[in-house]
């Protein structure tokens, strides 16, 4: 419900009152209505049941998602290249991993040296 | 005040259920009560299409509003109010009437010229004023007028006649606030002090 100021009230009261009259109907009117009516049936509301087509759809969307899924992991194990590494490879990734340890061991010994050098001073404390 | 708005309530409430079971007997094939709805409602559709249509048509519009409203019966949906449902018919008859004449004669000169022609009150002062509502409310845009019409004369909710109209509740106040401030402006220009 609205809230009419005082003013508001004034105005709408006398709209009310010297509101224009609306013309009366043709006392026929009613029966004219009536017989359209009469010559009009009612439409009859097919019922068209919508609720299976759409449960139908809710349940294609996770199905074509898991589908998806399913397709992609197999395309993958078929067609990704499988590697399997050859005794010469195998030879030679070992020979790399020894040389690598074998530098990095040398060259932290050095490093080491340089960074606590054996001097008199530091003896001396 | 409090016991106005109770009894108000009361009655609509009554009104729409009773709408709802001529509603329902209507639907079976009952043209009598199709006969009750059209008396309960034909003077506020009538009110309507006047403030919006050509006087001269008022019959063939109303009817037309009542038959679309037998047609569409079965479309309905219960859960509404009927009269909502209803005057919204009516707004879309006026509307597609008013874009039919669209032509040379304006809706407001006619509703102006015809204004003296229905004056049946020996009142002189009332006359005036009457007449003068009558060019206030003209004056106005349809949408504006739609709005007072229906909020100000027929007593109808601002959330019912959004519904009506299609439009949010916030342009029904923003409508009727510019309407009522259009006609107060007229009326003071001509002279009358509320």
């Amino acid at each position: 419900m609205s809230r009419f100021s005082e003013d508001e009230l004034k105005l709408t009261e006398f709209l009310k009152r010297h509101q224009p009259v609306v013309p009366a109907a043709n006392p026929d009117l009613e029966e004219q209505l009536m017989s359209a009516i009469a010559s009009t049936p009612q439409p009859r509301l097919t019922v068209v049941s919508k609720a299976p087509v759409q449960r139908r759809i809710l349940w294609a969307v996770p199905s074509a998602i898991a589908a998806g899924l399913v397709a992609m992991v197999v395309s993958h194990r078929t067609f990704a290249p499988v590697s399997q590494p050859s005794a010469a490879e195998v030879a030679e990734l070992q020979n790399f991993i020894e040389s690598t340890w074998d530098d990095s061991v040398a060259e932290q010994s050095v490093s080491e040296g340089d960074l606590f050098p054996v001097t008199e001073d530091s003896t001396l404390n | 005040m409090q016991g106005l708005i109770v009894s108000t309530a009361f009655h609509e409430s009554v009104s729409e259920s009773d709408d709802s079971h001529l509603v329902q007997q209507s639907l079976q094939g009952d043209t009598q009560s199709f006969r009750l709805l059209y008396r309960r409602h034909e003077k506020r559709v009538r009110t309507i299409l006047y403030q919006l249509c050509d006087v001269n048509v008022l019959d063939d519009l109303v009817q037309d509003v009542f038959l679309r409203a037998w047609r569409g019966l079965p479309k309905f949906r219960q859960t509404a109010k009927f009269s909502t449902w209803l005057y919204r018919i009516a707004w879309n008859v006026a509307s597609d009437y008013r874009q039919a004449a669209a032509r040379g004669r304006t809706q407001l000169q006619e509703l102006t010229k015809q204004a003296p022609m229905r004056q049946e009150s020996p009142d002189v002062m009332h006359l005036h004023y009457q007449d003068l509502v009558q060019r206030g409310l003209n004056q106005l845009s349809a949408d504006h007028r739609t709005v007072l019409v229906l909020h100000d004369l027929e007593e109808v909710p601002q959330k019912d006649i959004a519904e009506i109209l299609g439009i949010p509740v916030g342009t029904v106040k923003s409508r009727l606030f510019h309407a009522r401030a259009a006609v107060r402006k007229f009326l003071d220009h001509e002279g009358v002090q509320l």
